[in-house]
């Protein structure tokens, strides 16, 4: 008996011991990192601001912010965004950056976050700053005011993963947010909005300058309007009441020519801030829908009510724009189909319409007085207006003088010739705010672009060996040029636009996009372009950008291998 | 190694439940014909031990995430170690022992791996039971050599890393006696202890330098302290 319980103590001794050692080995199988380790590189989606990059990495739910150094020193630093990145705009200054998240929506637990948009500046010492204003539901398309006051998240042409937009969603349903440093403390910001539908949904947003309004008002006060285009008609939303307890409601403008039943929708608008004019083009009409806000009948809502014209001007309309001609404010638009100009005198009340035909069609037009009145040097009283063809129909470009003889085609149109159509017209900013660049449309045997300078009414080719793409420093200093997925780029010096010499340069790996950002201390002059890779965890070279050299070059790799 | 560490972890795991379902089932049916195993006491003799096992540490570090997708760091072991002093009971063996292992993973797309050397001079006491072997203590210091590396194609050459760094376990165990007859002695033996690793900062740099200048990627801190397991298959003589 004895030895029989000596012989069980000694196997379950043996057994403990076994299955002891079973259960520790077994945690060797157990155990675990993130899941965003294994989840890969995410989708490229960088934006350049003024003092860095912001690359997004959805996986962390996090903002690779980049920033250079005295010395090329490239720092990164990083700062939480919302879950399920949607979208995202820089303000018209390049110093913020609005991202667009849908959170976990539709959140399961209180633990899920709400969609929000997470505003993210850059000061010049790479110091940086956020902000997040938690939202009611996820739109995934941004409105940005170029004043830095109002961001207006809407529905628009979902972009997002299905998982991200939810089943139902009311396409009318806005988001304004008072980006601003006052509307933090505002109580109700962001304010959800709802447009009142005739049928139609949102697809672009414009915010006016302060308006006078009513137009012609003794006692108009200035006030920002929000324009909606929607499918079908526009809305006309003033800003100085969204915040309000009561906001008010929206003017909608319906858009019929009262001769056919079919459906128009807008394509397009121009606004003059000063006399209350508001002027919109349709993607089918020959008519200019000619709004002016004028005093509303008492009792009613808004102070301001729009009367409408409608002008034919023989065409479909490419562009508009308000100009200034020696008989005051005129309407402009562009009939490529007849390769018109038309010009709408407003002074009278049967608005005089006066074509213009040029000698190829031209679809765009771009106020360039300053510009041109700089190099002359004069001040200008009458505008003066760039003219292409975006759609690639023709080529090279044009100078619309809207002086005395704005209506004398061969005396006021400037034709500038450029082999190529032309695709695009970038500004440069100031101090070389004379230069426009134009990118032609792309071919399959190399590429050009066009360094336009207006004062001297020159158009220098530069040609690429492939498609380049473009990118100007927003100290319109230079134009970098690269071609998508190569390792070669060029820095093209536009102070001497008299002589552009692109200096050549390299990367070791293909570059996805460069962006030109201040670089050093906040009161340095210097400037860095980093180039961007978006092999494996992505990758930079950083090059000095105001003397830029490849063996001065620095490349930092992994930049997303860093855990959060 | 990434590949191995787990699979090896669940037949380790599976084959030891598999050796403790035998002893189980044999308790339900004692061997009481069985010839009584050769006394073989151990008390009684000063002993050299060679050692060959498998260690695998419990990393809890976010800065080896990089390297490891479960937190694990597989190596082998080899110790030698003899006996100095015995009173009773009890005796008391230094010893040289030697990990050698790593792990490797994919890291955000990039290939990463870690591998980790450690020299320790084992000091372990003893408590025999005769011949079902003896329960030990064991301090063992010494020195780690730490190699990361990470292959990022933005970079010319992997970035990569290596440093000597302070190492010591603390560590209790069993050592049971599987041949008791004749010399040399066989053992199988089961450790568990806690391992500190001074941490150190992952800043990873090109193995060399190129034009353009490449800089390198910080992941931070790392620290590869952790528990740790240890089965070692040993034979004295």
């Amino acid at each position: 008996m004895k030895a029989q319980v000596g012989a069980s103590s000694e196997l379950s001794l043996r057994s403990s011991m076994w299955f002891g050692l079973a259960a520790v080995c077994a945690l060797g199988a157990c155990g675990g990192r993130p899941a965003y380790w294994d989840q890969g590189v995410p989708e490229f989606k960088s934006f350049g601001l003024a003092n860095g990059v912001v690359v997004i990495d959805e996986p962390d739910h996090r903002a690779v912010i980049l920033t250079v150094g005295p010395g090329l020193d490239v720092r990164r630093t990083t700062m939480p965004i919302g879950h399920h990145f949607l979208n995202a705009a820089p303000s018209a200054d390049g110093k913020t950056l609005y991202m667009l998240s849908a959170g976990d929506w539709p959140r399961q637990t209180k633990d899920d976050e709400f969609p929000s948009l997470t505003r993210v500046s850059i000061v010049a010492n790479g110091q940086t700053s956020s902000h997040r204003f938690q939202m009611s539901e996820p739109l995934s398309n941004l409105a940005v005011d170029k004043t830095g006051q109002y961001v207006v998240a809407f529905y628009g042409n979902a972009t997002a993963t299905s998982a991200a937009v939810p089943f139902t969603q009311n396409p009318n349903e806005l988001v304004i947010f008072d980006v601003s440093p006052a509307g933090e403390a505002l109580p109700n910001n962001p304010v959800d909005y709802t447009l009142r539908s005739y049928g139609g949904a949102p697809q672009r947003f414009t915010f006016t300058p302060p308006m006078s309004l009513p137009a012609g008002a003794p006692t108009g006060s200035p006030r920002r309007l929000l324009l909606v285009e929607t499918t079908l008609d526009l809305s006309i939303l003033d800003m100085s009441h969204v915040f309000d307890t009561n906001p008010r409601h929206e003017i909608t403008v319906p858009l019929s020519n009262g001769t056919s039943v079919q459906q128009l929708s807008p394509a397009g608008l121009a606004v003059d801030a000063n006399d209350g004019f508001i002027a919109l083009r349709t993607t089918t009409d020959t008519n200019v829908y000619l709004l002016q806000l004028i005093a509303a009948k008492p009792g009613l809502e808004n102070d301001f009510n729009p009367s409408i014209d409608l002008i034919e001007v023989g065409g479909v309309p490419s562009d508009l724009a308000f100009v200034q001609t020696d008989a005051g404010l005129e309407l402009a638009a562009l009939v490529p189909s007849k390769s018109d100009g038309v010009l709408i005198e407003l002074s009278k009340n049967n608005f005089v319409t006066t074509p213009v035909a040029f000698s190829a069609a031209y679809s765009s037009l771009s106020i360039v007085t300053q510009a041109v009145s700089a190099g002359a040097g004069m001040q200008a009283t009458t505008d003066t207006a760039l003219l292409w063809d975006s759609t690639g129909g023709s080529s090279g470009v044009a100078l619309w003088s809207l002086g005395t003889s704005g209506r004398t085609p061969y005396r006021s149109v400037e034709v500038l010739s450029v082999a190529n159509a032309v695709r695009a017209v970038d500004d440069v900013p100031f101090p070389n705010d004379r230069l426009k660049v134009l990118e032609t449309a792309t071919t399959t045997s190399g590429g050009s672009f066009f360094v336009l300078d207006l004062a001297q009414q020159t158009a220098a080719p530069l040609l690429t060996t492939s498609n380049p793409t473009i990118s100007i420093a927003p100290d319109g200093g230079r134009v970098w040029d690269f071609a998508q997925g190569g390792t070669e780029l060029a820095a093209i010096p536009l102070d001497a636009a008299d002589s552009l010499n692109p200096i050549p340069l390299t990367t070791t790996r293909s570059i996805r996009a460069v962006y030109d950002v201040h670089a050093g201390s906040a009161d340095s002059n210097s400037r860095a372009l980093i180039a961007l890779h978006d092999a494996d965890a992505y990758g930079l070279t950083v090059f000095d950008a105001l003397a830029p050299d490849a063996a001065e070059a620095r490349t930092y790799p992994a930049l997303l291998l860093e855990g959060p | 190694m990434k590949t191995l560490a787990r699979p090896l972890a669940l037949a380790l795991a599976f084959g030891l439940a598999v050796l403790g379902a035998r002893g189980a089932r044999a308790q339900t049916s004692p061997p009481s014909d069985a010839p009584a195993p050769a006394p073989a006491d151990g008390r009684q003799e000063l002993i050299g031990r060679l050692e060959l096992g498998y260690r695998g540490s419990f990393v809890g570090s976010s800065g080896f995430d990089p390297f490891s997708d479960n937190d694990y760091l597989p190596q082998f072991s080899l110790e030698g170690s003899r006996t100095i002093f015995q009173r009773g009971a009890f005796s008391f063996a230094p010893g040289l022992a030697l990990d050698v292992g790593g792990t490797s993973a994919t890291a955000r797309g990039d290939d990463t791996s870690l591998s980790m050397q450690r020299v320790e001079v084992p000091l372990e006491g003893r408590l025999h039971f005769g011949r079902w072997g003896y329960a030990f203590l064991r301090v063992a210091p010494g020195a780690a050599v730490l190699s990361a590396q990470v292959q990022d194609s933005n970079s010319p050459q992997p970035l990569t890393k290596s440093r000597w760094l302070y190492a010591t376990d603390l560590s209790a165990g069993y050592s049971w006696l599987v041949w008791p007859g004749a010399k040399p002695w066989f053992w199988l033996q089961a450790e568990f202890g806690y391992g500190f690793v001074a941490s150190e900062r992952l800043t990873l740099q090109p193995s060399t330098q190129t034009t353009p200048p490449v800089a390198g990627v910080d992941l931070g801190d790392l620290s590869l302290s952790g528990p740790f397991l240890r089965i070692a298959a040993a034979v004295s003589y």
